[in-house]
């Protein structure tokens, strides 16, 4: 009884914790409409200020003001100066939020180093306190007070003071609030930094028993979207029950069976999902609150080949088929001599980088193309590369049967996370895929019977006859050919152009009489099974897996090359995948920084060329046709 | 199967039809009949419940109670995507073209829809020369030729509205549902949109929505004022201008 009580309190101080985390990131979302992807980072950063304060001055209470204070200037800065000039486009302040998880991360790396750090308690605070014959450690319950305070407090802001009520107004209706003269920039700003600032006072106090670590960044905000999935965005009592919820679930499960540990985060959310899409408690999904979709961010994929040849005008030399023939052409010899010339080395570098434009391709059928916004693709990939791994070690040495195995599975999971994840739209989803990710992550390292933990699998076989760096290198290059043209056919088919008008209009392509949901889930298996391709390759190229394969890096990794391409486009995510694999290369011989670099490429590109280096081309391009074809007249 | 009549069976006949968002209702117990070839108005005020009854009977939104059938069938219960086989075409009040693409890719996302085919990942999108005609002819008509390679985001307002009801009519609905096709248009557009829908009602039966109760007089051949989610009255322009209940609350008799 007494163990079981105080598994309940471990979980209801836990949960407080979370809601004080949850209730910035509703808060955040209600009034701007996006999710602060970085939410974990302002945790992760709060605790580490709070760690050295309370360490230069000895005293908690410092430390805790100064993690809120700093935590609070930061989000305003970031709300000003990065994401204010997105407010039209939230697809690219989302993937700005998630371009400065891995700045924010890795600069926290650089500074406070790889190793966790605790907070010491406060002397007056660490022992325990007696209630009724029940001892239970006194930190733990003055964060349950605190989160009562803070439940009371946002209560008490929100329904009683002007602030509440501009807040109230504008969550309700943006526009309507600027037209009664409230400072909806202003407002904004200031509720970032109010949300941050919730976060940094989380990071702080729960720095003493969870501690601060490289990683928990992302952990935190696992959490936190697990407890705004289940009980709903933009609202203060879905945050609240949802907290409580999984604190709770999350301690019992931990105590009950240790080994599954995220397992029970994926069943709760999944459930949640099942009953309602939008959570418990959330805003419904207004158009705003989508993820809309601006011309901008995507270019049109194939342009209509027969709208060209309609125009009865003569072609230029650059637009005719054969051109465009001569330079695939030029570039397949290229491919094709480059492991005869080129040293060792490049040819390794090269069959990374192939393997990453087939994953980047993939993951761009979704996201380019379809405005399916996922940000946990990884998935797939670590599914098939344990997969391969699974069976090379144990099952069987046919080659056969190991890649069909692990297209199988995928193709599976892609199925049935389709399904779920699908019935979800905008945010929801895009939170949901990263959760997910994060939850296979998590199963690998803890079931470590099979997948060997975090140390994964190591000592892969490869092929006998693909063990020269040479063949590897042809093996995929023809598999990235394959699923180019592949993807190229898949584009112009009747499905990839439906993906295309649902990508515009998911309601009119209804209202025309398409199968939109068959179209996305069909799409998201033909994505995932092509992201496994990638995965099996890659498992092949460097004979291990480990956990760190399903992680939001790899995602991440993926979307870097597809925003530096150019979502949308075929070509682009190759481009991107070259420059991303060697920039990573050359930097990381340099400086162990280069995640911060890369992180911060990402958000110059996301700020300054959304459409990529193909958008770029394509506008220089026009308008050099353009210039041609005035002075020709 | 057993050959449904055309003229016989109506074309849409709604029977008790309800909706209530928890405690807001917003239509309720509506009844409507609409015949083959007719051209029919929705008339009602703001928050009359007419986009909300467009949405159930193109399958967007399904109705608390009551039923929707079609040349006969039973539809209520069907997804929504199905409506467009069946032969039920919309717009929407709120322009949703598919704005980065050109005008013709418009029309062959509309006419691709209804086409049956296995493997569709395997089928090519780009035209053949046989479906093309229908477009011609169709682009033709409504004077839209010249605008085909153009993006549609760079068409004027006006010519967008047209080219959702092109996008609409090239499935060759039996019942076409227009949301406010008038709104926003200025004067001179509005008159050959007019036309328009008077052109396109010889081929088909046609619910429109219209906001300005003169102009849905003049053009419909019959009439349902909506008020407050209740149907008050329904017939020829002149039995609902002498509707009482319609003189009271539009020209404040």
């Amino acid at each position: 009884m007494l163990y079981w009580l105080t598994h309940i309190v471990n979980g209801l101080s836990f949960g407080m914790l979370l809601f004080v985390i949850a209730a910035g990131l509703s808060l955040i979302f209600g009034l701007c409409r996006i999710v602060n992807l970085s939410h974990g980072s302002f945790y992760l950063l709060g605790g580490y200020i709070g760690f050295s304060v309370a360490r230069f001055t000895g005293s908690f209470p410092l430390a805790v003001i100064a993690a809120m204070l700093s935590m609070a200037a930061l989000g305003m800065l970031t709300e000003r100066y990065l994401l204010r000039r997105f407010r039209v486009n939230p697809l690219a302040q989302v993937l700005l939020t998630f371009g400065l998880i891995f700045v924010f991360g890795d600069l926290a790396q650089w500074i406070w180093g790889g190793t966790p750090v605790l907070l010491e308690k406060v002397p007056m605070l660490s022992g325990a306190t007696n209630i009724a014959g029940f001892s239970y450690p006194t930190y733990r319950l003055l964060i349950l007070l605190i989160g009562v305070v803070i439940v009371l407090l946002l209560w008490w802001i929100l329904a009683r003071t002007r602030l509440g009520i501009f807040i109230r107004a504008a969550v309700d209706d943006g526009e309507m609030a600027t037209g009664v003269g409230i400072r909806m920039n202003l407002l904004m700003t200031v509720t970032f930094g109010f949300g941050t600032l919730l976060t940094g006072l989380a990071g702080c106090i729960g720095a003493p028993f969870l501690g601060v670590y490289p990683g928990l960044d992302i952990e935190v905000l696992l959490y936190a979207m697990a407890v705004v999935i289940v009980g709903g965005l933009g609202s203060l009592k879905g945050a609240f029950i949802g907290a409580l919820l999984v604190g709770i679930l999350d301690s019992m499960a931990k105590a009950l069976w240790p080994e599954t540990g995220m397992f029970s985060m994926f069943a709760l959310m999944a459930i949640a999902l099942i009953a309602k899409p939008t959570g418990l408690f959330g805003l419904p999904m207004a158009p705003s609150s989508q993820v809309s979709v601006t011309e901008e961010m995507f270019l049109d994929p194939a342009p209509s080949s027969t709208s060209g040849s309609l125009s009865a005008a003569k072609t230029d030399w650059w637009a005719r088929p054969a051109f465009a023939w001569t330079c695939a052409a030029c570039l397949l010899a290229a491919g094709l001599v480059c492991p005869i010339i080129l040293p060792t080395y490049y040819v390794r570098l090269f069959t990374l980088a192939l393997i990453w434009s087939i994953f980047a391709m993939s993951l761009d059928l979704i996201l380019g193309l379809g405005g399916i916004v996922s940000l946990g693709h990884a998935v797939f990939f670590g599914i098939c590369a344990y997969t391969i791994g699974l069976t090379a070690l144990r099952l069987t040495s046919s080659l056969f049967l190991q890649i069909g195995s692990a297209l199988f599975v995928c193709a599976f999971a892609a199925l049935v996370l389709g399904w779920l994840l699908l019935r979800s739209r905008g945010v929801y989803f895009m939170m949901l895929t990263i959760a997910f990710s994060e939850v296979f992550r998590a199963i690998a390292h803890s079931w470590r019977s099979v997948t060997g933990g975090g140390d994964g699998l190591a000592a892969i076989p490869r092929p006998a006859w693909t063990t020269s760096v040479e063949t590897f290198y042809y093996c995929a290059f023809l598999v990235c050919i394959a699923v180019f043209v592949f993807l190229r056919f898949f584009v112009k088919s009747r499905i990839g152009i439906a993906l295309v008008g649902i990508r515009e209009s998911e309601k009119r392509m209804t209202s025309l009489g398409y199968n939109v949901e068959r179209v996305k889930l069909l799409s998201f298996v033909v994505a995932g099974v092509l992201g496994g391709v990638a995965g099996l390759l890659y498992v092949y190229f460097n004979g291990y897996v480990s956990p760190e394969y399903f992680s939001v890096d790899t995602s991440a990794q993926a979307i870097t090359m597809i925003i530096f391409g150019g979502a949308g486009t075929l070509i682009g995510p190759i481009i991107g995948a070259f420059f991303v694999v060697y920039v990573k290369n050359i930097l990381s011989t340099v400086t162990e920084r280069w995640t911060l670099i890369l992180g911060i490429l990402f958000v110059l590109m996301v700020i300054a060329a959304p459409s990529g280096v193909v958008g770029l081309w394509r506008k220089e391009w026009y308008k050099f046709r353009k210039k041609k074809s005035l002075s020709s007249e | 199967m057993v050959q449904i009549q055309e003229e016989e069976v109506p074309v849409l006949r709604i029977t008790d039809l309800s909706k209530n968002y928890g405690g807001l209702q917003v239509l309720t117990g509506i009844d409507l009949e609409i015949q083959h070839g007719e051209l029919h108005a929705l008339i009602g005020s703001n928050g009359a419940g007419k986009t909300t009854l467009f949405d159930i009977i193109c399958g967007f939104i399904k109705p608390s109670r009551g039923s929707v059938q079609f040349m006969g069938q039973e539809v209520t219960s069907l997804p929504a995507f199905k409506y467009a086989h069946l032969g039920i075409g919309r717009t929407f009040q709120i322009t949703t073209l598919f704005r980065t693409i050109t005008v013709l890719d418009n029309l062959r996302l509309s006419l691709e829809a209804l086409a049956t085919t296995r493997l569709p990942f395997l089928k090519s999108g780009s035209f053949s020369e046989r479906n093309l005609e229908p477009i011609i002819g169709l682009l033709d008509a409504w004077g839209l030729w010249k605008t085909r390679n153009v993006p549609v985001a760079a068409l004027p307002y006006g010519v967008q509205r047209q080219l959702e009801i092109v996008m609409a009519l090239i499935q060759k609905p039996r019942l076409l549902l227009l949301d406010e096709p008038m709104a926003g248009l200025e004067a001179g557009n509005r008159a050959s949109m007019t036309k328009l829908i008077k052109e396109s009602s010889r081929e088909t039966t046609i619910f429109f929505i219209e906001h300005d109760m003169n102009v849905a007089l003049q053009l419909a051949d019959r009439v349902t004022v909506l008020h407050q989610g209740k149907r008050i009255a329904q017939g020829s322009s002149e039995e609902v201008q002498s509707n009482r209940e319609v003189q009271r609350i539009y020209f404040g008799f």
